[in-house]
Formats: C-alpha cells, structure tokens, sequence
C-alpha cells in the first residue's frame, strides 16, 4: 500500500535533488522534480498523508516560481530536506502524525 | 460731468459761461459738491464757482495766488492735463480733481469723492472678503480632499483586510478539509470492518456525524469565501428536477423524523420539465433553508412547494417554526448572524449563502412573511429558463463540493462502466481499487490519448481523467473525445483549485471537477451521480 511506499518515495526524492544539485540546477531536472512533487501532492492527499502533501505543494509551488538565484536554492534544499525528514517520520508513524 | 470737462479744451475758458456752468453743477451738486476754480496765466484765481471750504481750500479770492492754498497745482504746466481720481483734499474730504492747462489759464474741477471713495471702499471690502472666501473654499477644498483621500486608503485598507480574512477563512478550511475527509474515509472504512460490533460502529457513528457537522461548517466557510470573492462560477445545464428533490427529501426525512414533524411537499407538473440550471447549486439552497426549517421548529410540518412559469422557477419553503421578529427579517441574511436560539448550531452563513446564491442566478431569496403563530415562509425564485436539449439528454448533478449531507447518496452502480485516465500509480491504484468495492467495472489508462482510443471502444459510462498527463493532457483529450462524438459525462481530476482551471476544463467538455488531493466519498458520490444521469 501507499505506506510500504514511502521508503521508495523518499529515494526518489532524495536521489532526484541530488541530481538536480550535481547538474548544476539543470532546468530538465528541475522541471522533473517539480512534477514528482505534483504528484506527491495529489496522491499522498488522497492517502490521508496531509502533512507530506502539503510540504509537496509548497515544494512544487517554489520549483514552479523558479529557483534562479542562490538564496531560492538554499531555500528550496531546506524544504526538500525537511520534506525527506517528513517522509521518514510518516513511514515510522502513519498518516497525519500531526493531527492525531 | 467730469468727461464733458475734460474735453473742454475744445471751448475758450474766457468764454465759458459763469451761468452755464453754474447750471450745470447745480444739476449735480447735491452729489458732487462742484467747485470749479480758474486761474490766469500768473497763476492767480480769476474765477470761483462753488465752495473752497468744503475741501479746505479756504477762503479763496479773486486774485489770490494758487500756491498758497493749492499745493497740487504746485509745478502745473502749460498743457499739462491731470486727472486725479481720488485725492485726499486738506479737508480730509475725498475727491475727484481735473486739471487742465494752457498758455493763458489753468481750470481746476473738484468734486466730491466720498460716496465713490465709500464705494471703492465697499468694492475692495468686498473683494476682500471674496479673496477670503476663495482662500476659506480652497482650505475646504483641500481638506475635503485630504478627508478623500484618507477615506479611500480606509477603504482600501478594509477591503484588503476582508480580502485577507477570506482567503484566511478559505485557506484554514481547505486545511482542515483535507484531515477530515481522512477521518470520515477511515471511519467508514472502520463501520464496514466492524459490522459485528454494534456498540463501536454506534461509536463510530458519532465519530462520523460530529466529522461531517465540521465538514459542512468548513464547507459553507469555504463557500462564503468563494463567494465573496466572486470565484463561485454556476454551472447551468440541462437539469431534472426530480432527482434533486428526490436526494433532499432523503436528507430532510429524517431529520423531521427524528422531531415528530411532517414533511410535505408539492410540485406543480410544470417544474418537472427539464430546466436549464445549475442543479447543485439549487440543491444546495433547498436543504439549507429545509434544514434550517427543521432545525428551528419544534413542532408541526414543514413543507417544500415548487412551482414553475414563464422561466422563473418558484420555491417556497413553509414551517410551522417560531418564527422571525420583523426587526431581524434582513439580518438573519447577514454572514455569520444567527438570531432566536443561539444554542442551534451553525456559523449562521447558510442563508447568506443561499441569498447570494440565489442573485447568481439571476433571482433572489427572500423572507416572505414570519410570525410566532405561523411560522415563516422562506420564498426563493430563480431565473429557470426551459432546456432547448432533447429530455432523454438530462444529467442530474450531484455536488461535488458541498458535502454536508451526502451520507445518503453513496448509490452503488454494479456493472457500470468507468474509465480512469491517471499518470500516478499510487492515486489510479486508490481511484480502481475504491471504485471495483463500489460494484464498478474500471479500466485504467495512464495518458491522455490512450484515454482517446480507449473511451471510444470501451465506452465507459464515466470517464474520469487526470488534467496533467503526459502525450496528451486532459484538456486536449476530452475535447478530442467530443469532437468524436463521446457522450458520456467527463470528471476532471486536477490539483488546481483556481477556478479559471475549472472554467476551462468545464468548456473544454468536462461536466465536474474535482480538485486534488480528492476525497474518496467525494468522488465515490460524484461518479455514482453522473453514472446513474446515464441510465435511459
């Protein structure tokens, strides 16, 4: 089920940014990215996931706005890690950790 | 007087008539107090007409010298001519003085200035007062304007605070939407599971009202933001009345039930006609003012009356309640009002809600009449003009977005056809596994064009397709689809909320839009209305 999946997700993201991070910010891989947290958003959602759904859109909104400059990647870099950390600690707890 | 004078250099001064001139001050000299003084060419008075006290000139002689009384004669020239409008005079006596010289004499004029020097006097009082006024009108002016100007960066200011409260509203409500939705899923998930034990599917009940009270308190909070923010768009379309009506009184029944009351309701034969509205919306307005009904009377009936004529679609709702005082028939309209007993529960935005609702569509809601004895009857009209569409082509809307009382409306539809046209496995494995449970036969495509092809042969009785697909997007492929001829109703799938998003996937041919992360009652509810607006 989605749960199972989320150790999976977690190396997608995290081998995707890095990626990303060792192309320089290359934009194909930015775009890349921006659709897997498009789609994390929509699906974790569904699963009841709120807390990893949200991360994804605020993740997917700041790609989308473009991170050009060197502040916006620090900024987004911090986001995803806090996203991976957020993957992780839903894996350990189950959905909505926050709301129970 | 002083004209005729100045010209007189047309005539000889040794000429001039004592009599005549005379005559002629005389004409005046109540007024002007003529004195005419001639003087030869040694500068001594030859003549005197008038009275040199008057202005201070003394006692002034035949044969005087001018420079010892006269000082303004004083460096007078042959030909010079003078005019000296008004003049202090040694009398202190305002005056007008003409002076006029030639080689043989000098005439001097005075007359008396004091009721012009007054008027020069009052005019530039006057003007005084005027150039005081302007000055006062321009302050005004100017602190009118600056009380203007601070009126509008009031207004701008509130506006943009109530802009803020509503995207607040609307955003802490999507927020607390989304859990909800996970605890009502999960609730029903658990009543399924625990069929056995009576006790915690009671428990689980209570669990699962007190969720979807919230969820339809957060429904109408988002709604009412919408609203205000004109992002609520209708959807009129061909429409039947009868399942509407159908789905309300399943909802209001029981609720009148519950308080020993009767629920009548009457349709003139006319309303049955398929009417071009927007379904839901009229759904909407219909249980809120029903629920309302039952909510606040405690005894009697409540009844539902719908009439149709000349497109305008005519409904009354009646309640044997305890009615509305006459000072709150309009504030009970207001957002966030709640008059009468104020231990009913509700944010006292559905009536705002359907009010506004209501002006949509061209039409309005109002509190027809209200008393302690006969409760009140609420009157709604809205602008319902006949469907030009074949009746056979009628599709009954559910609402996808106003969730409060859809417990009633999950109906399975076995052996209905759906198509699902999804990218992301993790939501197509949720949408098929939940929809299979719901009786339906799904098939799952992951692109808009295979959902092209596939929709044509397999003819699904719903078609349920994700916006932002690779190949070919939603957008593309459901015009593509109705280009070809396919018929069947279309839900677009869409993280977007925006509502020009919704807008363009409406026109582009789809008939709903639900926004992602999608809630599965919600979408179990929606498939389920389209599928049963195909049966034939």
């Amino acid at each position: 089920m989605y749960h199972q999946s989320l150790p999976v997700k977690r190396e997608t993201v995290s081998d995707l940014w890095q990626q990303v991070q060792d192309t320089d910010f290359e934009s194909a891989l930015c775009l890349d990215m921006q659709n897997l947290m498009h789609k994390l958003a929509g699906s974790s959602g569904m699963y009841g996931y709120a807390a990893i759904a949200e991360q994804a859109r605020e993740i997917e909104q700041k790609l989308m706005n473009g991170i050009a400059s060197t502040d916006d990647r620090e900024t987004v870099g911090v986001q995803i890690t806090d996203f991976i950390r957020t993957l992780d600690s839903n894996f350990a707890d189950g959905p909505d950790r926050e709301n129970r | 007087l002083s004209e005729s004078f100045s010209k007189s250099k047309m005539f000889d001064h040794s000429t001039v008539s004592a009599e005549w001139f005379d005559r002629m001050c005389g004409m005046f000299s109540y007024y002007t107090r003529p004195l005419y003084i001639q003087f030869d060419a040694s500068m001594r008075v030859s003549a005197i007409w008038g009275d040199p006290m008057y202005y201070g000139l003394g006692e002034l002689r035949i044969g005087q010298a001018a420079d010892e009384n006269i000082e303004f004669l004083v460096g007078v020239q042959a030909g010079d001519e003078l005019e000296l409008p008004i003049m202090s005079t040694p009398s202190g006596k305002p005056a007008s003085v003409y002076v006029q010289s030639t080689e043989d004499a000098v005439s001097v004029l005075m007359l008396d200035a004091e009721s012009e020097h007054l008027r020069q006097q009052e005019i530039q009082q006057k003007s005084n007062e005027v150039q005081l006024l302007a000055r006062r009108q321009q302050q005004l002016m100017g602190e009118l304007k600056q009380t203007y100007h601070e009126l509008e960066l009031k207004r701008d200011e509130a506006d943009r605070a109530n802009i803020a409260q509503s995207e607040f509203m609307s955003s802490i409500s999507h927020e607390f939407r989304t859990p909800l939705t996970s605890v009502l899923g999960y609730t029903e998930i658990l009543e399924k599971s625990l069929q056995e034990e009576p006790a915690a599917v009671e428990r689980l009940g209570a669990i699962s009202r007190g969720a979807r009270h919230l969820l339809s308190l957060i429904e109408n909070l988002l709604d009412h933001g919408q609203l205000r923010q004109d992002e609520i768009l209708l959807k009129s379309r061909t429409t039947a009345l009868e399942p509407i009506i159908e789905d309300v009184d399943i909802i209001v029944r029981p609720l009148a039930d519950q308080k020993n009351l009767k629920f009548a309701i009457e349709i003139d034969q006319p309303a049955f006609q398929p009417l071009f509205i927007d379904g839901l919306r009229y759904r909407q307005i219909l249980i809120n003012l029903l629920g309302n009904a039952v909510k606040f009377t405690n005894s009697g009936q409540i009844q539902l009356s719908i009439s149709w004529s000349d497109d305008v679609l005519t409904t009354r709702v009646t309640d044997t309640g305890e009615g509305i005082p006459a000072e709150n028939f309009k504030k009970i309209f207001g957002a966030f009002e709640r008059v009468g007993d104020s231990t009913e529960s509700g944010a006292g935005l559905g009536l705002s809600i359907s009010a506004r609702l209501a002006e949509l569509m061209h039409g309005s809601l109002v509190l027809e009449s209200s008393s302690p004895d006969t409760g009140s009857v609420f009157l709604l009209t809205i602008n319902a003009p006949l469907s030009t569409e074949a009746a056979g082509s009628v599709v009954d809307i559910s609402d996808s977005n106003v969730y409060s009382s859809r417990d009633d409306v999950n109906v399975t539809r076995p052996g209905r056809k759906l198509l699902l046209a999804e990218d992301d496995d993790d939501i197509a494995m949720l949408i098929v596994a939940v929809m299979e449970e719901q009786g339906y036969r799904v098939e799952h495509v992951v692109n808009g064009q295979q959902a092209v092809d596939r929709a044509l042969s397999f003819k699904p009785d719903v078609l349920l397709l994700d916006m932002n697909m690779p190949v070919l997007d939603g957008m593309d492929a459901i015009k593509r689809l109705r280009d070809k001829g396919f018929t069947s109703p279309a839900i677009a799938l869409s993280a977007s909320a925006s509502s020009s998003a919704q807008e363009n996937a409406i026109s582009a041919g789809c008939d709903d839009y639900l926004v992602k992360p999608i809630d599965v009652a919600t979408l179990v509810q929606s498939v389920s209305r389209y599928a049963v607006g195909t049966d034939t």
